[in-house]
């Protein structure tokens, strides 16, 4: 066998074994995760902001949807709520609690707090006028029809103490009610809650229970014209990965389409495109395993941007094609031009290197993603394709090339691409954008439903949390009730319309003890209760069960924060108190902020509370303001190193120093661009800038080569021109994406490499060299 | 020869059965022609918690095919409107509470049972119960199984009496003991 068949063999065989491996890998161990969280920043000093994403994340907010129904006439709009309930309550697997204003307690699922219900809300009045009139108002209901079930609770309870405490859950004010149920808008729309019944945050789950809402809507009769509104975290955890899936898809049809007619224009031979392809897809493989191997998991968007980003891969078997000769081997080809190529594919990594440490965990996973498939791609050009691939295979087609500028118009264009840009950027203000809601995938008319629901409902406030600490549990509800306390004058100022604290369910021991301190002894209780029978139809011992629940009551041991969290009320519990770092802490939330600004100032002088106010708006506005200053400076950092060791080389040789050129030129374009479009600055766009210089130098590299004769510069374009083509689709593609973080990047990329390609080629192509090139 | 006879017991049997169907049918269709019913009522409420029976009076009022109004009067004031799915109570001129009958199947089926005949729908009746139908002379019985799970947990029978196309008493039975009796004079 010759030495080409064995090399071949042995590269062959090393390249599928390294495929293998990683695909049974991928395929054992691969978890795609869509959490936005990794996305937004988390600064490791700021533990309040920790605390509060942390569990908004577990909060039992996160499965609750709200819904709304409207086209119909409100008497049938109520009907077609109580059967929706109904029909969603029946699948109780999946659906914890349905919640439409008409409020019926499943007693029985509270069976661990009922015998608690003296010390978690203030006992009534247990005089004999008090007894007679609850009394009264039992027969009253059973004449007006109450249920057994009712009759049988009213019994052991009749002042209907823990009814009161479950209704004080559901927050202090409802929407107005017609037939019982919840409506607004003037009786044109009605409103639905629906709990999810999972623990914690699961999007299969969620969008099973779209599903089933859905589709449990559609097979009510009466349906028909009714129109329903869906939204809640779940709605928008779906749709943005929808969305990234179809991104995805998007991405690697087209550029799987626009790879396959370029190449047979380009090449007349579509065996070079799937050799083509064999980096690109390797780099994708071996990337996937080893971010995979490393974070234990890999995010949705850094799939889909990382692949677009590996699309960069096919830039180098390109340049391999395009240099190949008839008569000399393609190893022999690419020994020739890999001193350049290895310079451009470091660049890149280099460039990707800068997103690591930025703050955001999911662009350092997109970064290792990003340098593990440029150098595996690297490789596989270097040693897998020249030893099969020859230049027989190819018939190029013939591009002119452009000849270079003479030295006045260089410097003409370099002053216009340079100086155009930045004087407009100059004289913009207000280009920087701090606000977390610009990067959120949420599109906007989602959001909005959102928050119309959610004010209309009196859910709590997403903005502004109070949050207090404590080494123990009680402490900390303690403090809790003091803020609790000092928030009460916002609620009779009407700057707020409720609170939802901790202490609302489980109130802090002290309170507790108070309450069982109002409790009425054994023998007066027995007393009243016989002398309140006087006169009623009851018989003497119909109370017995209330008397003895009272009597336990008295002496029983405080509630703990354990017996609630078991509870069905558990749920909501987490999301106000949990245990982290060795402390309690708790969180306070507000319904109906109806005038942010008025709310704001009294908080100014509301000196007790002030340093338990958290506006996570404002601390995550902040913490995004840090981060694009820090990614600023490490742009202009990188740019600063790129330009230094360009100016180093041009000692040696002065055309390098037309390489900063194209660079800076598309940093400072695209950044006008985004302006022109209308977008703020994020720092999406900086970053996506790490990568355009990257990527643009690996072009300038090329076009500022030196050449002798018309045939090398053609090469050189030809090559680059396909590489710019194939960069530009497959990032436009992705500016296209209706996930604004993956437009951005896209947007930017596509436009910075396009102005690079072009101004490089006007300026960086040095004069004819009269030294003999080797080709 | 014994074939033949079981085959006419068979007849008879379930003859004797449709003929009385055919009685329930018209009944229910005297009861329909008249769209607007009013009487005054007395009921007696025992149960298992109470030594003497609970006594309240007042009058009721139906509108086809499914709306009532209960106005108690003794010995105090409460208006229960019944409309649809919805029972809303009213006492001392404010809503007090509105309940939804088809989340309380125990209620519902002792309203239903009362509207479904006074509005003469056979076939809404034959859905959630399992009717013995009989008559004697003028007078008619029909006792009222529910059929529905929950319902039928709590509810043993519904007995409703009448003369000619008027209900005259009403008795709820539910499965613990207690009971409901409602009796209707003054028709009109």
């Amino acid at each position: 066998m010759s030495t080409i068949n064995q090399t071949r063999i042995l590269i062959t065989a090393s390249w599928l074994l390294i495929i293998a491996i990683s695909v049974i890998y991928i395929f054992q161990k691969l978890l795609v995760v869509s959490d936005m969280q990794q996305f937004i920043p988390v600064d490791n000093n700021n533990k309040q902001l920790q605390v509060l994403l942390h569990e908004t994340q577990k909060g039992a907010s996160v499965n609750l949807f709200l819904v709304q129904l409207s086209g119909d006439t409100p008497d049938n709009l109520a009907r077609l709520s109580q059967s929706f309930k109904r029909s969603l309550l029946k699948q109780k697997n999946q659906f914890r609690q349905v919640l439409n204003g008409d409020q019926s307690w499943d007693i029985g699922s509270y069976r661990s707090l009922f015998k608690y219900r003296y010390l978690l809300k203030q006992p009534d009045d247990f005089s004999v006028a008090g007894l007679k009139k609850v009394m009264a108002e039992m027969l009253s209901a059973l004449r007006s029809g109450a249920t057994g079930e009712f009759a049988d609770y009213m019994l052991s309870d009749p002042q209907r103490t823990f009814v009161q405490y479950l209704s004080s859950q559901s927050g202090q004010v409802q929407p107005e009610k017609y037939h019982g149920v919840w409506f607004v808008e003037n009786k044109s729309k009605t409103l639905l809650m629906i709990q999810l019944n999972i623990s914690g945050f699961n999007l299969d789950a969620q969008q099973a229970g779209i599903h089933s809402i859905t589709n449990s809507f559609k097979k009510l009769d009466d349906a028909g014209n009714v129109e329903l509104v869906l939204s809640g975290p779940g709605t928008i955890a779906v749709a943005t990965r929808d969305e990234i899936r179809k991104t995805i898809k998007n991405v690697s049809v087209i550029l799987t389409v626009s790879i396959l007619i370029l190449f047979w224009v380009a090449y007349r031979s579509t065996r070079l495109a799937f050799m083509a392809g064999l980096p690109l897809i390797t780099s994708i493989i071996v990337a996937m395993a080893i971010t995979q191997l490393v974070f234990s998991e890999v995010h949705g968007i850094v799939i889909a941007f990382g692949i677009t980003l590996l699309g960069v891969c096919l830039d180098y078997p390109l340049h391999l094609f395009s240099h190949l000769y008839k008569g000399e081997t393609a190893v022999v080809s690419l020994e020739k031009i890999w001193p350049t190529l290895r310079l451009g594919v470091l660049t890149s990594v280099l460039a990707y290197v800068g997103l690591m440490g930025t703050g955001f965990s999911g662009l350092t996973q997109l970064a290792l993603f990003s340098a593990t498939g440029l150098i595996t791609a690297l490789l596989v050009t270097r040693w897998l394709i020249p030893v099969w691939v020859s230049a027989d295979w190819i018939d190029k087609c013939t591009l002119p090339a452009s000849l270079p500028l003479s030295f006045k118009l260089k410097v003409l264009v370099s002053t216009v691409v340079i100086g155009f840009p930045a004087f407009f950027l100059l004289v913009q203000d207000n280009i920087w954008s701090n606000s977390i809601v610009q990067v959120s995938p949420v599109p906007e008319s989602l959001r909005d439903t959102d928050y119309r629901l959610r004010q209309a409902l009196h859910a709590p406030d997403v903005n502004h949390v109070f949050l207090t600490e404590a080494k123990t549990v009680d402490a900390v509800l303690t403090k809790t009730e003091k803020v609790r306390g000092a928030l009460q004058p916002a609620i009779e100022k009407k700057l707020i319309s409720g609170i939802h604290a901790a202490t609302m369910i489980l109130p802090e021991r002290s309170r507790q003890q108070y309450y069982q301190s109002l409790l009425p002894g054994k023998d007066t209780l027995q007393k009243n209760v016989a002398v309140a029978l006087k006169g009623m139809p009851f018989k003497k011992d119909a109370f017995d069960d209330f008397v003895n629940d009272v009597v336990k009551s008295k002496t029983s041991i405080m509630v703990d924060y354990q017996t609630l969290y078991s509870s069905p009320l558990g749920d909501k519990l987490k999301s106000m108190l949990f245990y982290q770092d060795d402390r309690w802490y708790s969180l306070l939330r507000v319904t109906g902020v109806s005038d942010e600004k008025a709310f704001t100032e009294w908080l100014e002088i509301a000196t007790d509370i002030k340093g338990n106010h958290i506006s996570v708006r404002d601390s995550t506005s902040a913490l995004m303001n840090d981060y694009l200053k820090i990614a600023w400076q490490r742009l202009l950092a990188v740019m600063g190193l790129i330009i230094l060791v360009v100016l180093w080389q041009s000692r040696k040789r002065q055309q390098a120093i037309w390489l900063i050129v194209p660079l800076v030129s598309a940093v400072l374009v695209s950044l006008a661009v985004q302006l022109i479009l209308g977008n703020v600055i994020n720092i999406f766009h900086v970053l996506s800038l790490l990568l355009v210089i990257g990527m643009g130098l690996d072009y300038s590299l090329f076009f500022n080569r030196d050449w002798q004769n018309n045939v090398q510069l053609e090469q050189r374009s030809h090559a680059i021109m396909i590489s710019a083509i194939t960069t530009i689709i497959t990032f436009g593609t992705l500016a296209l994406s209706g996930i604004p973080v993956l437009a951005a990047m896209g947007q930017t990329v596509s436009v910075g490499i396009l102005v690079c390609f072009i101004v490089a080629q006007k300026v960086a192509v040095p004069p004819v060299s009269s030294k003999v090139i080797p080709v | 020869m014994n074939r033949l006879l079981i085959l006419a017991a068979a007849f008879i049997f379930f003859g004797y059965q449709s003929a009385y169907a055919m009685e329930m049918k018209k009944l229910l269709e005297k009861m329909a022609a008249m769209p607007v019913k009013y009487a005054q009522f007395k009921e007696t409420r025992n149960a298992y918690f109470l030594d003497q029976p609970l006594v309240s009076e007042g009058s009721l009022e139906f509108k086809s095919p499914g709306t009532m109004i209960k106005k108690l009067v003794k010995p105090e004031i409460i208006e229960q409107h019944i409309e649809g799915d919805a029972l809303s109570i009213y006492q001392d001129g404010d809503k007090r509470k509105t309940i939804a009958l088809n989340s309380h199947p125990e209620l519902a089926a002792g309203i239903n049972a009362i509207r479904w005949a006074l509005s003469g729908n056979l076939s809404a009746l034959n859905n959630d119960f399992a009717i013995k139908y009989s008559e004697n002379g003028d007078q008619w019985s029909m006792s009222l199984v529910p059929t529905e799970p929950e319902a039928a947990k709590k509810i043993k029978n519904i007995l409703m009496v009448g003369k000619y196309n008027l209900i005259t008493r009403i008795h709820i039975e539910q499965v613990n003991g207690d009971s409901v009796t409602t009796v209707l004079y003054e028709h009109h």
